[in-house]
């Protein structure tokens, strides 16, 4: 007998062009699912869910309905027609908010907490860290993410910021 | 880019925020407001959302963009976003989202939502207990969830000198040892002067050689001896005062660090188990061993330190500057580049032994991963990957530990040299001074001795920031645990009262996370002596129910009583001593199993405690032990298997006889045979005490007075066993897929 493999028992139910229409409504999208016994669904609001939001943000991102129960998987999102991949893509970005940090001002240890001071996107930034060894995190060569006490979260590239800035940040790397 | 206003934290009431808003642009009484920072898309916007009777108004730079009635709504929701937050409305025609923010907002949002959802059900427009965020008190800003001090105002001082106050019942040792500290310096300084006496007295006086050519050598002879025994008693007096000193030191300081790890761990043990699950047990340990410590040595070492150091530098000028004003400033003239250089390197210093300390922090953890998982690892065969990781990490270390070696090694010499530099120059100055004749021999050797004194307390001084921002790192922790709040405090004026085990939940709802609920208004009714057994998927709030019961959490909207007593009115120790609980996990403490069955109930006699290890079916298995009930288990002691175990844990709560016994997936462990016959026991046992069971395994219930069936945090079904497979619900469901999965096992 030949053996069987995990993946001929467990499948993953992918989203397809023949299975999935995404609408998107004001701040939100909405889903039309076809299962694959055929019973199409209606689902006025689904979530995203990155399963790897480190390594591959447009890879394998969950649809979920309202209760978090998954209801299919996006393989790629640069495998969807453009107009989805769009909304996909934005809906990302409203659930994943990042401030990205162009600059470091100042960053001072009080306490065991942090204090600071940076240049993002969105203008300068004052925020605290706590445990800032625990909180600061490489993601990889290049990318390196902080998480204030509120939950706010910040990334900066490691290869794009200023030396002065990279001396502010060395002791964390 | 665009320019967007510095969102600062203080925030503003929401009568100010209203105040922002064009007018008769909301109706309805206001009841809250809050500031949010993004809008639909994401971008920075400046936004305000004001919550009134009728419902929720939001503006983006002053103007309204949308609102939900209150009406209109079947709920308003919170959502936790990831590094964001959201408020949603579920209406008529679809959801809605109401605003979004990034989560410096978050806390706001949640309790605004909350606030309005407890209006619309309750008609409550007050806020509730815990909803006005807590402030610093002196510069306002929004003090977070678990922090107590702000850390911008927390003064260095006003933290230090809370400190000192900790060292009152010692002073009395710390007192003498500074008293002494000026012996022993009086004896030191004393030292050079006596040494001088020696060398122009005797060694290199014209008038002492003169007297012993003219024979009167014997008096000459008799007064060198007696300085040079002079010598040797300040020598060994200075000796004995430097242990009565040591002595002293270190009776105030093993008192100290008594009371300083008393006060922390008792106030760890009082915290609940919200506040404690917020902070490892690493952390928690490190605070009670290491910053205690770090706390002790400064009260016993550098407060008295700091004060010897200074009465030395002090005198030690003064009597330099009265015999030569020009020798004191030359020895003085390395000070100040002295302590540029030290503040300069210090800085850089304190950045590579953080360094090095998180390395070697790195690689212990790495260490104690491997260690804790070596079966998984020896299982997979992964040996050789582990060794690997462990290799890098303290290759990492090495790395880090020579460099800073290597660059600390040269830039000490240099540090030490320019200290020295003084002696030079005093050298240079005074020998001059000799061959001119204006000072002897013996008044040179003074000076550098003098000199040399000086240079204690000055390399001491260089680091004392370093020190100092240790100890106040430490102080902080310290500090953050103990003034705590207690999120559970019994109320002034809790009662003890003996319960009878009538159980009620009115009402209530629960969540970990500010904004999600992991319990939905649970209403529930148990009389004395009932049994209630609670089934639901994993997840669906079981053990957040109990937890609830035990008051490890306070519920955060409704009540539960016990006795027709709110629990928040009851004294914790009455309450918990009237509970016995037997949870998934056991724990075992190290003792023999006969300390761990009379855990609950110290000096029960041998007799009851086999009786309870009769009823929970664990005497069987302990009279085989060698040392039966005196074998040691626990961490060190003998290994149980996890079915044993629990048995230990039944045993326990039973002995300790409780009107409300809680059983938390209890015989889990255990194979069906053995369950039955503990269900047995205490089904016989069950009889005047009101029992609570949780079980995934429903043959485990079937004791049960009546069940009720938990979904997604709502009490969906309740009744017995057989008016809830009539129901065909989920208990009909969950009950059919057991029998299915036997039918199988049999066939």
């Amino acid at each position: 007998m030949e053996s069987t493999k995990l993946k001929d028992v467990i499948s993953i139910q992918y989203i397809t062009p023949e299975n999935a229409v995404f609408t998107e409504k004001e701040g939100f999208i909405a889903l039309k699912f076809k299962t694959s016994d055929g019973e199409e669904k209606d689902y006025p609001r689904v979530k995203l869910q990155r399963n790897f939001p480190n390594e591959t943000p447009e890879e394998f991102v969950s649809v979920l309905n309202k209760d978090d129960e998954e209801i299919a998987v996006i393989r790629s999102v640069a495998e969807l027609d453009e107009a989805t991949a769009g909304m996909i893509r934005r809906e990302l970005a409203r659930k994943y908010f990042v401030f990205k940090i162009r600059k470091i001002l100042s960053v001072n240890q009080k306490f065991g907490y942090s204090q600071w001071k940076v240049l993002t996107d969105e203008g300068e930034k004052e925020f605290t860290v706590r445990d800032t060894y625990r909180n600061f995190r490489k993601i990889d060569a290049d990318r390196a993410t902080v998480s204030d006490v509120d939950g706010n979260r910040y990334e900066m590239s490691l290869t794009g910021l200023d030396r002065p800035s990279m001396k502010k940040i060395e002791l964390y790397i | 880019m665009k320019k967007k206003k510095k969102t600062g934290r203080t925030g503003k009431t929401p009568a100010q925020l209203l105040k922002t808003l064009p007018e008769g642009s909301v109706s309805g009484e206001l009841i809250t407001a809050f500031a949010y920072d993004l809008d639909l898309d994401g971008a920075a916007v400046d936004g305000a959302a004001v919550i009134t009777e009728d419902g929720v108004f939001a503006f983006e730079g002053g103007t309204p963009v949308r609102s939900v009635l209150l009406s209109d709504a079947e709920e308003f929701e919170y959502h936790p976003l990831v590094g964001a937050c959201e408020m949603c409305a579920e209406t008529e025609s679809g959801p809605v989202v109401i605003c979004r923010s990034s989560c410096t907002h978050a806390d706001a949002m949640a309790k605004a939502t909350r606030r309005l959802t407890r209006y619309r059900d309750t008609g409550n427009i007050a806020p509730a207990e815990g909803d006005a965020p807590r402030v610093c008190p002196k510069c306002g800003r929004r003090l977070r969830p678990g922090m107590n001090t702000c850390i911008r105002c927390a003064s260095r001082s006003s933290l230090i000198k809370r400190t000192l106050k900790l060292a009152l019942p010692y002073k009395k040792w710390l007192i003498i040892s500074v008293i002494l500290y000026f012996v022993i310096f009086a004896v030191t300084l004393a030292g050079p002067y006596v040494n001088r006496l020696l060398v122009d007295g005797y060694i290199d006086s014209e008038t002492a050689r003169a007297a012993v050519l003219a024979g009167d050598g014997g008096a000459v002879f008799r007064g060198f001896c007696l300085t040079v025994l002079l010598m040797a008693g300040l020598g060994l007096s200075s000796y004995l005062f430097q242990s009565l000193r040591n002595l002293s030191v270190m009776e105030a300081g093993c008192g100290l660090i008594v009371d300083l790890r008393r006060m922390v761990f008792d106030k760890i043990e009082k915290m609940s188990v919200k506040t404690l699950s917020r902070r490892t047990s690493g952390e928690l340990m490190r605070s009670v061993t290491w910053d205690t410590a770090m706390i002790e040595r400064f009260i016993t070492n550098e407060v008295p330190g700091l004060i010897q150091q200074l009465v030395l530098l002090v005198a030690v000028t003064v009597i330099i500057c009265l015999k030569d004003p020009l020798l004191a400033l030359l020895v003085i003239v390395p000070v100040p580049l002295c302590l540029l250089i030290g503040v300069k390197v210090m800085k850089k210093f304190r950045k590579m032994y953080d360094k090095q300390w998180r390395a070697g922090s790195f690689s212990g953890s790495v260490l104690h991963d491997i260690f804790s998982g070596i079966r998984v690892v020896k299982a997979y065969r992964t040996e050789r990957k582990e060794e690997a990781r462990y290799d890098d990490a303290i290759t990492k270390e090495r790395d880090i530990e020579m460099k800073n070696e290597m660059i600390f090694n040269l830039i000490d010499p240099i540090f030490t040299f320019v200290l020295n530099l003084g002696t030079v120059l005093l050298l240079l100055y005074t020998g001059s001074k000799i061959l001119s004749g204006a000072m002897t021999l013996g008044e040179v050797m003074m000076y550098t001795s003098y000199a040399t004194l000086l240079y204690g307390p000055l390399g001491w001084m260089v680091r004392l920031p370093r020190m100092l921002s240790r100890t106040i790192t430490s102080l902080v922790k310290i500090y953050d645990i103990v003034d705590e709040r207690e999120d559970v405090p019994d109320a002034e004026t809790a009662k003890e009262i003996a319960v009878t085990g009538e159980v009620e939940f009115d009402n209530v709802s629960f969540g970990y996370d500010e904004g999600v609920d992991v319990l939905k208004g649970i209403s529930l009714k148990v009389k004395p002596g009932e049994m209630v057994g609670i089934v639901g998927r994993s997840g669906a709030g079981k053990s957040t129910m109990i937890n609830l019961l035990m008051r490890l959490y306070d519920p955060g909207g409704g009540r539960i009583t016990i006795d027709g007593v709110d629990l928040r009115d009851l004294s914790q120790h009455s309450l918990r001593s009237q509970m016995g609980v037997v949870l998934q996990e056991t724990f075992l403490f190290h003792g023999t199993v006969y300390d761990n069955i009379a855990y609950a109930s110290p000096g029960a006699s041998r007799e009851a405690v086999i009786t309870a290890a009769k009823a929970a079916g664990a005497h069987g298995f302990i009279v085989k032990l060698t040392d039966g009930y005196d074998t040691v288990i626990g961490e060190k002691g003998h290994t149980l298997s996890g079915g044993e175990r629990q048995r230990v844990a039944i045993a326990r709560a039973l002995l300790h006889d409780p009107k409300i016994l809680i059983l938390d997936e209890a015989t889990s462990s255990l194979d069906t045979e053995t369950e039955h016959d503990i269900q047995e026991t205490l089904a016989r046992l069950t009889a005047d005490r009101t029992t609570f069971a949780i079980a995934h395994r429903l043959s485990t219930l079937r004791n049960a007075t009546f069940l009720i069936v938990l979904d997604k945090g709502k009490l969906v079904e309740s009744g017995t066993h057989e008016e809830l497979m009539r129901q065909g619900g989920i208990y009909h469901g969950l009950v059919m897929a057991q029998r299915q999965m036997s039918k199988m096992k049999k066939e």
